[in-house]
């Protein structure tokens, strides 16, 4: 099979692939001084924590084809889930920037050596393998889980651009998480120009970069959108692809877009970490046509029961890495874990079936907030939920039921505002603090979602 | 334009300014003001959707049927005021 390598060596034309604030790297520049250092790594699974796209692209080329496994972590991620995540992989390097940074394009050096995991005697070795790419979801409550990939499943939906035509696209995704992963691996096997944003910088400072080096195509969160249309740099931007993913696109964000970028082909993609990239939809509807149950989009089924929506992809299922817990059912099926209704010849999203609440892209379990809030003396039950919002999909409130109902209602409020801000991340933090006389439980005594 | 219904927008803003920042004090807004540019994420500005929401009665993101989004906040004041309950 062909590797990240080769795949690059064989890509037509010389134009940049990757550029950023401060430089442009071609093919060439991208495989350049790779030659036989990957050798040395044959077999071993590796992690690579690298807040340069360009950085990581390079150790991907190297590694892919020639390690047994490279475990991709998020640059944010802290030293302590490091390590977990590199014991949950069995990965016994890794490779990250180093604390001094000199300028991004210093040659990579390996950095720590875990032991934890010892490499591979080399009698255990064949000649080429398939990497797996290990990723992690976003989790919220504890370890983030970890998927294998493999490159193939990774690009199976790659679309190639017309001849002729050289598309340029914006990263502001994450390069180490799926979405961006997916985008970088998009532009860079299509042979398109691929613009990296700072993560520090403004959205206007990315913006204006992006406007700058002539984007065309760019995918990012509805939530990511909606800043995008309200910006004034957006009439700057000649987009030819608008790609929504990451959490449900509505009615309002679709039409805002269509008349924003009116050149543009706008899809919203379903995809998740575990399922792979899912499904696309290009009628600037809501959903999906209900007709795809039973006559699918490319390489996947869809199914719906007990109102959740499930999939089944025509290639391997990844795998969870590091837990016993299955990722598919024996025939195949995921589980998206999504609540979905039929609406009028439609599919529609209604949210996380576990109640799970979306906040800008990030997740929020409401089980965590109520812990918090439980775990104050005078409050007895408490219920988050997520609460519609125009910005970002929803925002966090809760519902409390106090021991003493005629407690002051103002100062347990301050008290329990204090509490969520001290202890909480921002977009977990709740928008309202609600009192009610009672939190009815379901049948089975636990809190009903729906 | 309404300087009550400015004014209370100008209130809340401050207050969500003030705690997402955690500043004692919020920049001065004026019509041409940009809002992506004022210092509020778009946490902060779902926060502040909610307040004046918690704060006005309605939320004229979700009356609205168009497809516009304010870009200054004159845009914003006036958004509010053309979808506020008669």
């Amino acid at each position: 099979m062909l590797n990240l390598r080769r795949r690059i060596q064989d890509l037509p034309g010389g134009n940049p692939l990757v550029i950023d604030s401060r430089r442009a790297w071609s093919a060439r520049d991208l495989l350049e001084n790779l030659d036989g250092e990957g050798d040395a790594y044959k077999g071993w699974r590796v992690a690579i924590q690298t807040s340069d796209p360009a950085r990581l692209l390079r150790i991907l080329i190297q590694m892919d084809g020639v390690a047994e496994s490279m475990l991709l972590i998020p640059s944010s991620c802290p030293p302590p889930l490091v390590s977990e995540l590199m014991r949950k992989s069995g990965s016994s390097i890794l490779m990250r920037d180093a604390h001094e940074a000199p300028p991004p394009y210093a040659p990579l050096v390996p950095v720590e050596n875990t032991q934890e995991s010892p490499p591979p005697t080399l009698t255990e070795l064949e000649d080429s393998r398939e990497t797996r790419w290990i990723l992690a979801t976003s989790g919220t409550t504890g370890t983030p889980k970890l998927v294998a990939h493999t490159l193939a499943s990774l690009t199976r939906t790659i679309r190639m651009p017309k001849p002729g035509i050289v598309a340029v696209w914006g990263l502001l995704y994450d390069h180490a998480r799926f979405a961006g992963l997916q985008v970088l691996l998009q532009s860079v096997l299509s042979g398109s120009t691929l613009v990296c944003t700072s993560p520090e910088d403004s959205m206007e400072s990315k913006l204006a970069l992006l406007a700058a080096r002539g984007c065309t195509h760019l995918s990012a969160t509805p939530t990511m959108w909606r800043r995008i249309a309200m910006s004034s740099d957006a009439g700057s931007l000649d987009l030819e692809q608008v790609t929504l993913g990451g959490e449900i696109s509505d009615a309002k964000i679709l039409s805002i877009l269509s008349e924003t970028f009116p050149r543009a082909r706008i899809s919203h993609i379903f995809a998740s970490t575990e399922a792979g990239v899912g499904f696309s939809v290009t009628d600037r509807k809501p959903g999906f046509p209900q007709s795809w149950i039973d006559q699918p989009p490319d390489g996947v089924e869809l199914a719906v029961r007990d109102g959740r929506l499930f999939l089944r992809s025509s290639e391997a299922v990844p795998g969870y890495v590091g837990t016993d817990q299955r990722l598919a059912t024996e025939t195949g099926w995921i589980d998206s874990g999504d609540s979905v209704a039929f609406d009028a010849g439609r599919v529609i999203f209604l949210g996380r079936a576990n109640g799970v609440i979306n906040v800008g892209g990030d997740k929020v379990h409401p089980e965590e907030i109520e812990a918090l809030m439980t775990s104050h003396p005078e409050v007895v039950a408490a219920r988050a939920y997520a609460k519609p919002n125009p910005i970002t999909g929803s925002l966090v409130v809760v519902e409390i039921t106090l021991l003493d109902p005629a407690s002051d209602k103002d100062r347990i409020g301050c008290e329990l505002r204090r509490l969520a801000e001290t202890s909480l991340e921002r977009h977990k933090i709740p928008a309202g603090i609600r009192f009610s006389a009672s939190v009815p439980p379901s049948e089975s005594g636990k809190i009903d979602r729906r | 334009m309404d300087n009550d219904l400015r004014s209370r927008i100008t209130a809340v803003f401050s207050d969500v300014y003030k705690a997402h920042a955690q500043t004692a004090s919020s920049p001065a807004l004026s019509d041409e003001s940009v809002l992506m540019a004022v210092g509020l994420d778009s946490l902060g500005f779902a926060v502040l959707v909610f307040q004046l929401e918690e704060e006005l009665g309605y939320d004229p993101f979700t009356l609205s049927e168009s497809a516009y989004y304010p870009r200054t906040f004159g845009e914003f004041v006036r958004f509010y005021e053309e979808n506020g309950p008669c």
